[in-house]
């Protein structure tokens, strides 16, 4: 069983800004969600794991040891998939994946070229492997990207928003193979796809202006909500006002017409109705939650 | 709608920060250029020529201001992903693309406006000299900004505009502009601009080609100005004709041409990239495999291999990328005409030499400096940053390669640089060499490069790591990378000279043939093991502060560097702590404990108390040697020799002499006067005062001796005593009778600051010439020379013993007569050849290696003892020594009394086998053998007009025994050589050009038109008179001890043979300063009826003479010229009968035409083809049938 410890992780960045903020966390084998707005720092934690920042107080712990003190012993431990990244350009997509291979410390070449086919072949680029990757589309520079970091035998794979620019059937194949090797090995998982988390992760954080709001698993989150989200159909033109009377955490269109829906200990009013709460009430109600504190 | 998005460029144009930034740039260049005062003797700093030719040179440098706003202009949309916003505006595609170039056309031209701005204010606000800054004229700041700096600006930025909107790449717009430099570099290359050191001059044709096809227009520039004299230079503007306004009208058409096109191509809808074609992939095998987890290690065979990856992706990386491969093309083609141009297509008179591998490699080691800290200013900075400037670094550094093995793979990268340039270069050395059938290609020399050059590179290599990986971004530490290269380069000028202190400083180590590696070799070595260990520990630094991810502020880097120091890192830390600092301290020792370090300041400060010291002393009566005896011993391998001289003083005067000033050449051990004591010394400045007992009475004489020892410590350098080849003449440790004003600082502003009184300049009158005595005389010689076993001595006398003793061996020469007392001493191991000619011993002493032109030489040598024996006299000694000296005297030769040194690479090693060359070897032999008669017979009172009688007629016996050996094409390449040396010295000259009987230590005449007016004066009045005359005064002065010969004397009998009527040309061409322009207009012919040919030709005449202000004005012409009709090219001409008439013909008037008879078809007519007249121009001399 892998372990990953996180002790009061903070950032602040030169201009002030505090990326994280005594972050505590303890990750093990499975895959882990990390749900947050653009910029609540989930990017930001990422990259401390993977030791590719540091931090600027805390602690991060891999099996016990130290892996700020020595980041090589969560490198040699790692897949990683940053949220954007470049290539070299003029190199062929199957070359640098065995260049990565070399480096991330496969020696055997008969395994090497193995496992670069297999990985290729799972994420589809197989026919495109003698392509640059630089010339790739988003997609398929994404799927590169999930390939790369599955090389080897990584116990820690952390993944930022992985499924951007997959379509669905894509986004499907990848999400399975990252929950069937999830069992073995901690994945830690961002994204914007709430019911992804749900779906996959038996663990999850969320992450608010580098401080986690919540933590644990996405059904307990979502039944501590139950029964206190109500929905109604409004029109367009009353949204502001049921805004300002209700504590309304989202609004979606549905068929046209607009679907508040509101976080509520009893029922706010009679036209609406109680709805079996998702992971995304959940989030949104967090969300909702935190920046009322905020203000 | 235009003028909204004009705005809207200029809007953003100027809130680009580039922009002030650029501006402010140029007007520091501006400045700084302005105020550094560097100008050619004679031209003002602030003549048009000057403001033009710094101006159009720093045109070359808003290529990268272009590169800038272009790159702004037209890839602003794609870099911030806003083309299919923009391209699916309603805007039309010619206010877009206008609107566009001209944006990034005016802030070209604004942000390089400020370097003439501030050029004005350096030129006015700065201690330059008042004298050399004229008026200000806003006119010369205008017409270069007119004709230069807009067109330049305007015709770049159409080509790097057209590109980057093409292409609408970065990269392939950096590429342009290289390619726009290299236009103007080729175009150098052919017109031997200062920018680029190549010494051939270069045919008009070529030079026609050169100008137009410079974009920057600064060949054509050159072309105009090149002979132009330094008053036209201060007082001309540049005319707005020939070739430079074509060059002008070539390339802005040129451009416009290139704006259209592009606008024609030029398409809204975004470029879509060529897709590749896929290439076709087996499809066999495509039965899925199961990704498995796969086991890593992580043991050193990892970290080996991870190296090796990394390197081939970072290598193939760099091969791949435009700027290199930029750079290596230039890099090619640079080392190729470098070497085609010495080792085929010939260099001085078009003759190549041997392709020896010094020769070689000493034509490509300055562009190889050049090219390489090119590439490692860019490709630092660059492979430090590539994974991030590509977003790669996220993945890359999350691998678990170790630190050490990135920092490697790079550090091994940009050390490849120079290896891979250092190697191309010898490659292609091998190959003129496999082609020249040369064999020999001691390839010890070859990998002397790479340590001898190459190191430095390296160390600028680990410095450019290190300001790479501690700089905020990739451009900027280029840029701070590139200011430490500039700097280093010029780090006398900020106070740090010391080779201690200048960044990376090693010196140069030739290699010449004859001796091997010469000179600073040791402070090569420890300065090199100094900057080395300085480089590792910057690199060790930049390994420690080496980050991965996402770039770490400094504070966190410095907190890197303190922390985490294995065992190993401490042991090699120090250990390259303790060997900087033992070399900086042994480098220190050498230089400023063992030898003095002087500084520049140090030496000025010598010079200004020197002169404020001991000028009183300046017109004490000098006493002079009348014989002189020497025992000279030299140790050639401990680098020393000594010196015992026994000389016999004379007062020449006709007053009696009561005291002489000594200022020694070179520290004395004893020095002592008969009769005198020593009333002075005074060690630092190295000077005595005698005071004679009694008055020297005039002829009276005293014994004079000295001694000395000279041997070379700690660093020091002495090209005269070496391991093989000592030269050393008695200039060179002979101590100065008197005041020397040679140590005088001559520079007025420097005098000004020191307050030192201005130098007078002399005025030369005739009867200065007639009447001043000069203190010397012919003496009596006697040396005993000895040196190493295995090496030979040579002097001047006859020997007339010779022995070994204690495994030295000892030469006793001694004169028979009397001899000028140009002394030297040589030794080396020589190989000797000798024959006795007409009672003339011809002995020749050689490198072994380098017997290719000892037959060329002897039969030479034969020739010219020949005809001077008939036309002007017995030949002086019964020996003609010549000697060979290293390479690394820059002279062509030198005759000493009976004895004449040659340098190894202009005569020994020029490769002369083809018939059809000019023969330089015979040119430099006879030159040197008639200097025994003009110089050592013949010797003329060393005042102004005396060089005619030395150089002036050795040329003339140049030519006339080349004349007689190789046919008219010999005197056709001299004379062209001595008009062009003649026309491009006088541009340069310092002073206002002396007529010639005045002519005083200026080259270009002595050399140039002096042999041009002695030609003209044959054909005026026969080679045999000219002889005569010759031979009359030199049998007037052979048994003369002192040296009286004057050039009054010399006209004066040239006259009584010349009819009276002609007397006015003697005076046009001796005693004025007259140039001409001749050519053919226009000519034809017919064949007559009796086989005969009847040519009609039209000759223009026109004669200028540039009068004592340095004006020039044009005057009549009434002389006769000679006419020549020819089978052949002048130039090639062998044999008399391709020469089908050559007569004087009378020419009168501006236009003259003229009509001849000749037996065969003419191919060629010519006006003065054979140089007799100094005319700038003389391809238009001849007219092609």
């Amino acid at each position: 069983m892998n372990r990953l410890q996180i002790n009061n992780l903070s950032k602040t960045y030169p201009n002030g800004v505090k990326a994280l903020n005594d972050i505590n966390l303890e990750i093990t084998n499975g895959m882990f969600g990390l749900l947050g707005a653009n910029g609540a720092g989930k990017s930001s934690l990422m990259r401390t794991i993977a030791s590719l920042q540091e931090p600027s107080s805390g602690s991060i712990f891999f099996n016990g040891s130290d892996i700020i003190k020595k980041p090589e012993n969560i490198r040699k431990h790692l897949g990683y998939l940053p949220q954007e990244f470049g290539v070299y350009r003029k190199i062929s997509c199957e070359k640098l994946l065995n260049h990565l291979a070399v480096l991330k410390g496969i020696l055997d070449t008969k395994q090497r070229k193995e496992q670069v086919t297999a990985l290729l072949q799972q994420v589809n680029l197989y026919q495109h492997r003698k392509k640059s990757v630089h010339t790739f589309s988003g997609g398929m520079r994404q799927r590169f990207g999930i390939a790369q970091a599955l090389i080897g035998n990584p116990q820690v794979i952390i993944v930022d928003e992985p499924t951007a620019g997959l379509d669905p059937e894509e986004s499907n194949r990848f999400l399975n193979l990252l929950s069937e090797i999830g069992e073995n090995v901690i994945v830690i998982l961002s994204t914007h796809i709430v019911e992804d988390v749900r779906n996959l992760c038996p663990k999850m954080a969320i992450l608010s202006n580098g401080e986690i709001i919540s933590e644990g698993n996405p059904k307990d989150l979502v039944a501590s909500i139950e029964g206190k989200i109500w929905t109604k159909m409004v029109p367009k033109k009353d949204i502001e006002v049921y805004k300002k009377t209700f504590d309304v955490i989202s609004t979606k269109l549905v068929a046209g017409e607009t679907q508040i829906r509101a976080l509520s200990d009893y029922k706010p009013e009679d036209s609406f109705e109680a709805i079996t709460p998702n992971l995304e009430d959940f989030y949104f109600a967090i969300l909702f939650n935190d920046s009322a504190i905020m203000q | 709608m235009f003028t909204k998005l004009l705005k809207f460029e200029v809007f953003y144009q100027f809130k680009q920060r580039a922009f002030p930034m650029f501006a402010v740039l140029f007007l520091c260049l501006g400045v700084f250029v302005g105020r550094q005062g560097f100008a050619p003797t004679g031209v003002n700093y602030n003549s048009v020529y000057q403001v033009y030719f710094h101006t159009s040179l720093f045109t070359l440098g808003s290529v990268f201001i272009i590169m800038f706003f272009a790159i702004s202009a037209m890839l602003r949309d794609k870099q911030y992903k806003m083309e299919s916003l923009i391209y699916s505006t309603s805007i039309q595609k010619t206010h877009y693309f206008w609107s566009r170039f001209i944006g990034t056309f005016i802030f070209s031209v604004l942000a390089f406006t400020p370097f003439i701005l501030g050029y004005i204010l350096g030129n006015y606000f700065s201690d330059l000299d008042a004298e050399r800054l004229g008026k200000f004229q806003l006119l010369t700041y205008v017409q270069p900004w007119l004709y230069i700096v807009a067109p330049n600006i305007f015709i770049c930025s159409a080509i790097v505009f057209s590109v980057c909107t093409l292409t609408k790449n970065s990269t392939a717009t950096y590429v342009s502009a290289v390619f726009v430099y290299m236009l103007y570099f080729v175009s150098s290359l052919f017109l031997n601009s200062p920018l680029l050191a190549q010494a051939v001059p270069t045919s008009p044709e070529s030079m026609a080609i050169a100008a137009v096809a410079d974009p920057f227009g600064i060949a054509a520039f050159f072309e105009q100005t090149q002979y132009w004299t330094p008053f036209q230079k201060n007082s001309q503007l540049l005319s707005f004709s020939g070739l430079f306004l074509w060059n002008r009208l070539v390339w802005i058409v040129v451009g416009l041409a290139i704006l259209f096109g592009t606008y024609k191509l030029f398409s809204f809808r975004k470029i879509t990239k060529k897709v590749n074609r896929t290439k076709k992939v087996k499809s066999q095998n495509t039965q899925l495999t199961a990704y498995k987890p796969l086991q890593t290690i992580h043991n050193f065979k990892a970290q080996y291999l991870a190296f090796f990856s990394l390197l081939k992706i970072e290598l193939k990386n760099m091969f791949k990328s435009l700027p290199f491969i930029a750079v290596l093309i230039m890099w090619v083609t640079i080392v190729f005409s470098e070497l085609y141009s010495t080792v085929i297509s010939g260099g001085e008179y078009g003759v190549s030499q041997y392709p020896f591998t010094n020769q070689l490699i000493s034509l490509i080691v300055n562009p190889l400096t050049l090219f390489s800290l090119i590439l490692i200013i860019f490709y630092c900075s660059e492979i430090v940053w590539k994974e991030r400037s590509l977003n790669f670094n996220l993945i890359v550094d999350a691998v678990p390669t170790k630190n050490s093995v990135f920092f490697l793979s790079k550090f091994f990268v940009i050390l490849s640089l120079p290896v891979i340039l250092i190697t191309s270069g010898i490659i292609m050395c091998i190959l003129f060499q496999v082609r020249l059938n040369y064999t020999n290609f001691e390839f010890s020399q070859y990998a002397s490069l790479y340590y001898h050059y190459g190191l430095q590179l390296a160390v600028f290599s680990m410095i450019g790591l290190f300001i790479s990986s501690l700089a905020k971004s990739k451009y900027l530490s280029m840029g701070v990378f590139g200011l430490f290269v500039l700097l280093s380069l010029k780090s006398d000028a900020i106070g740090l000279e010391h080779p201690l202190t200048s960044l990376g400083f090693m010196p140069r180590i030739s290699y010449t043939n004859m001796d091997g590696f010469y000179g600073g070799l040791n402070l090569f070595n420890h300065l090199a093991i100094y900057w080395l260990s300085f480089g590792l520990l910057l690199v060790f630094v930049s390994f420690k502060i080496w980050n991965r991810g996402v770039v770490a502020n400094f504070s966190t880097k410095l907190e890197s560097l303190k922390s985490g120091f294995s065992n190993f890192q401490k042991v090699s830390f120090s250990f390259l702590i303790i060997v900087f600092i033992s070399f900086g301290s042994v480098v220190f020792y050498q230089l400023n404990i063992i030898s003095d370090y002087v500084t520049t300041n140090d030496s000025l400060e010598f010079r200004e108390q020197y002169e404020k010291k001991f000028k009183q002393y300046e017109d004490l009566e000098r006493p002079y040697a009348i014989s002189r005896k020497t025992e000279v011993a030299i140790f050639p391998e401990r680098r020393r020799y000594t010196l015992k001289a026994d000389y016999m003083l004379k007062n020449g005067s006709d007053q009696p002499l009561s005291k002489v000033f000594v200022t020694e050449r070179l520290p004395l051990e004893t020095i002592a006067i008969e009769n005198a004591n020593l009333v002075t010394h005074d060690s630092v400045y190295g000077i005595y005062l005698f005071q004679f007992k009694k008055p020297l009475q005039p002829n009276d004489t005293v014994h004079y001796t000295f001694q000395l020892k000279h041997e070379l410590k700690g660093y020091e350098r002495d090209k005269t005593i070496v391991n093989n080849g000592t030269y050393i003449t008695h200039r060179d440790f002979e101590p100065i009778l008197g005041y020397s004003t040679g140590l005088e600082i001559t520079d007025k502003v420097e005098r000004k600051k020191r307050n030192l009184p201005k130098r007078e300049e002399e005025i030369i009158l005739d009867e200065h010439i007639a009447l001043e005595d000069f203190n010397n005389e012919k003496i009596n010689f006697e040396t005993i020379v000895s040196t190493s076993r295995n090496q030979t001595a040579l002097s001047s006398g006859n020997l007339v013993k010779q022995w070994s003793k204690n495994n030295r061996n000892y030469f006793h020469y001694k004169t028979k007569n009397k001899v000028i007392p140009m002394i030297a001493y040589f030794s080396a191991s020589y190989k000797a050849k000798k024959v006795t000619y007409k009672g003339i011993s011809i002995e020749q002493y050689f490198d072994e290696a380098h017997s290719f032109n000892i037959e060329d030489i002897e039969n030479s040598t034969k020739q010219t003892i020949d005809y001077c024996e008939e036309n002007f006299g017995d030949y002086a000694f019964d020996y003609v020594r010549v000697a060979e000296i290293p390479s690394h005297w820059s002279f062509g030769g030198f005759a000493h009394p009976g004895v004449i040194s040659m340098v190894e690479d202009r005569l020994y090693l020029a490769d002369v086998r083809n018939e059809e060359t000019f023969n330089l070897v015979a040119k430099r032999t006879i030159h040197e053998v008639a200097h025994q008669y003009w110089g050592h017979t013949l010797s003329a009172k060393p005042v102004a007009g005396g060089s005619i009688f030395v150089e002036g007629f050795a040329k003339y016996t140049e030519a006339v025994v080349m004349e007689k050996m190789y046919g008219k094409r010999a005197v056709y390449e001299l004379s062209e050589n001595a008009r062009s040396r003649y026309f491009s010295g006088r541009s340069f000259a310092s002073e206002l050009e002396p007529p010639v009987y005045k002519v005083l230590g200026q080259g270009y005449i002595s050399y140039g038109k002096t042999l041009n007016v002695m030609l003209a004066l044959r054909d005026l009045i026969s080679e045999e008179k000219v002889n005569h005359v010759l031979k009359t005064i030199s049998d007037k002065y052979r048994n003369s001890n002192t040296l009286e010969a004057n050039t009054i004397e010399f006209l004066d009998l040239v006259c009584n043979v010349t009819p009276k009527e002609q007397h006015h040309l003697i005076d046009d061409w001796f005693k004025k300063v007259i140039t001409y322009d001749l050519s053919i207009e226009e000519s034809s012919y017919e064949a007559l009826e009796n086989g005969t040919y009847e040519i009609t030709a039209t000759i223009k005449a026109k004669r200028f003479e540039t009068i004592d202000n340095g004006e020039i004005i044009e005057i009549g012409i009434k002389e006769p010229i000679k006419i020549g009709a020819f089978t052949t090219h002048p130039s090639l001409v062998k044999e008399d009968s391709s020469v089908l008439y050559y007569e004087s013909n009378q020419i009168n008037e501006e236009i003259t035409k003229v009509k001849l008879i000749v037996n065969k078809t003419p191919n060629y007519i010519a006006i003065d083809p054979y140089g007799t007249r100094t005319d700038e121009n003389l391809v238009d001399n001849i007219f092609r049938f």
